[in-house]
């Protein structure tokens, strides 16, 4: 049944002048032939969502009642009928190997409500990279996949950090420190590893997103520890030169990755990568000499992000770069606010400190208007 | 991707959940059962998700000793009843122990957790608030590891 507003339109168009009566016949013809009937799935819809709510409360209403083991081999089950379903295309299979390494993921702590078994956090973790992970990377497509992979190798070294049984890294000064800089710094690998990824033209989607996150967890990373030193001398309170050991480490892998990145790809944007991991590895290492005063620690970080906004537009990347500019405008108002600390005890100096904060703002504003590359620049 | 490669990085998570599937329910059946006197972990919070944080009472640790410097514990006792125990030093063989419990730190032997069902959550947690009533923990004692089984108010 041809839709009134559209048989009206069709009117309006033929009164007008702008199709003539044998198209809008053809018009009334074709809609005929090929409309669907939404009424109807739209009832099934809601049917079928109705089913599936209803099915989930069920189950979990009844959780407690169905035998753990039972249990088990329900979510066994569904990770096979997954594992059979992983085709079809890139949407489809993404979302379903994403739900297949994800329940993979649950069944660990499924496992340890049905036996009561406790063991550290990133063990089970570990596990599940070990063996989800070559799904997510031989099959990804996309950002779902992309995404998990890059959060699950963060995520194991980080649950290791502060294990007891592993020497306690961030509390006490020792050995530990070292592996674990050493290992928190190791996903930035999966960037080489997106390039090779890349270079082979399969699967861009997936190796695109797997590179920018892994890159994007080094910035992030390295701007958190530079932030850091502003907060107290290192080497006085690290007498076995652990923490210095524990920087160079990680400036060693991070400028690794970049020598890797830079010979991996030879155009503006691998030239930015590559040179993106070089001033990580800089910062890294200007930190710790740097640790304690709090305005040194504070240049170190505009410097370091005034270089990944050069490279940013060096890549021709407008967003990046706007973010770059962005946050080099918050760190110099938070600087300014902590430079004027006294000040900010009378009104004068809140009056003073409120027209820095506009006078920053309109600066980044000029300079992402006049500077920013054109949308849709080199992607 | 090739089809053998497909089905390689498919079959290699689903062997790997089965076969720690497998040995889970081995390790959870094996070992020899106990019971140790529990306190709840935190007051204000004694759920922690579904499961229930406690604290053990090991019987006959006396009054600010420290059991847990080691993290190893012997027991002496009959299982499941534990008369007493005390901390084992480091590369001392258990001798006389009736049952070692390798927790690898102190944390470990201090306090865990269990899961447990919603039917069985309000009754645990009034118990675990009443300082009179005692509730206790039956766990499995594995190769130093312990597996809690239930809580008993």
């Amino acid at each position: 049944m041809m839709p009134s507003m559209a048989e009206r339109k069709l009117k309006a168009w033929q009164a007008a002048g702008i199709i003539d009566g044998a198209t809008a016949q053809r018009i009334r013809a074709y809609e005929a032939a090929n409309s669907r009937p939404v009424a109807l799935w739209a009832v099934v819809g809601v049917a079928a969502l109705a089913i599936g709510l209803g099915v989930i409360s069920v189950v979990a209403a009844n959780w407690d009642a169905i035998p753990g083991e039972t249990r088990l081999a329900l979510h066994g089950a569904l990770l096979v009928g997954l594992a059979l379903g992983a085709r079809g295309p890139a949407l489809v299979q993404d979302a379903v190997v994403f739900l297949f390494a994800l329940l993979g993921l649950a069944f660990f702590g499924h496992l340890g409500q049905v036996y009561q078994t406790a063991s550290p956090t990133w063990v089970a973790l570990g596990l599940w990279l070990a063996l989800f992970g070559p799904a997510l990377l031989a099959l990804g497509r996309g950002w779902l996949t992309a995404g998990l992979l890059v959060a699950g190798s963060v995520a194991v070294p980080w649950f290791r950090v502060d294990d007891p049984a592993l020497g306690e890294a961030l509390t006490r000064h020792g050995p530990g420190l070292i592996r674990a800089a050493a290992e928190c710094t190791a996903p930035v690998w999966l960037l080489p590893l997106a390039l090779w990824g890349q270079s082979t033209g399969h699967r861009r989607a997936f190796w695109g997103p797997v590179g920018q996150l892994a890159l994007g967890y080094a910035v992030g990373a390295v701007s958190l520890l530079v932030l850091g030193g502003a907060l107290g001398d290192w080497a006085r309170s690290d007498p076995g030169g652990y923490g210095r050991t524990a920087t160079l480490a990680i400036a060693l892998i991070l400028g690794a990755a970049g020598l890797v990145a830079a010979w991996r790809k030879r155009d503006a944007e691998g030239e930015a990568r590559a040179a993106v991991l070089g001033l990580l590895a800089l910062a890294t290492l200007a930190t710790y000499p740097l640790s304690g005063g709090a305005m040194a620690v504070g240049l170190l970080f505009l410097a370091l992000w005034s270089g990944i906004a050069v490279a940013t537009l060096h890549a021709g990347r407008r967003s990046l770069f706007q973010l770059a500019v962005a946050v080099i405008a918050l760190r110099l108002i938070v600087l300014s606010f902590e430079e004027a600390g006294g000040l900010l005890a009378s009104g004068v100096g809140l009056i003073a400190g409120g027209v820095i904060t506009l006078a920053i703002a309109w600066a980044a504003l000029q300079i992402t208007r006049r500077f920013a590359p054109a949308k849709g620049g080199l992607a | 991707m090739s089809l053998p490669l497909r089905l390689i990085v498919l079959a290699l998570p689903l062997a790997g959940l089965g076969w720690i599937w497998s040995t889970t329910r081995h390790a959870a059946q094996a070992g020899v059962e106990w019971e140790v006197p529990v306190t709840g972990y935190d007051p204000r919070d004694l759920l922690s998700g579904h499961y229930i944080r406690y604290a053990y009472v090991w019987p006959g640790q006396a009054e600010g000793e420290d059991l847990f410097a080691t993290g190893t514990l012997c027991l002496i006792g009959h299982a499941p009843h534990i008369d007493n125990a005390y901390a084992l030093p480091a590369n001392v063989p258990a001798r006389g122990c009736d049952g070692v419990v390798r927790a690898g730190s102190a944390p470990a032997l201090r306090s865990g957790r269990v899961y447990v069902s919603e039917q069985s959550v309000n009754r645990l947690q009034a118990a675990l608030a009443n300082p009179r009533q005692q509730v206790m923990l039956r766990f499995r004692l594995h190769q130093g590891a312990i597996t809690p089984i239930t809580l008993q108010p």
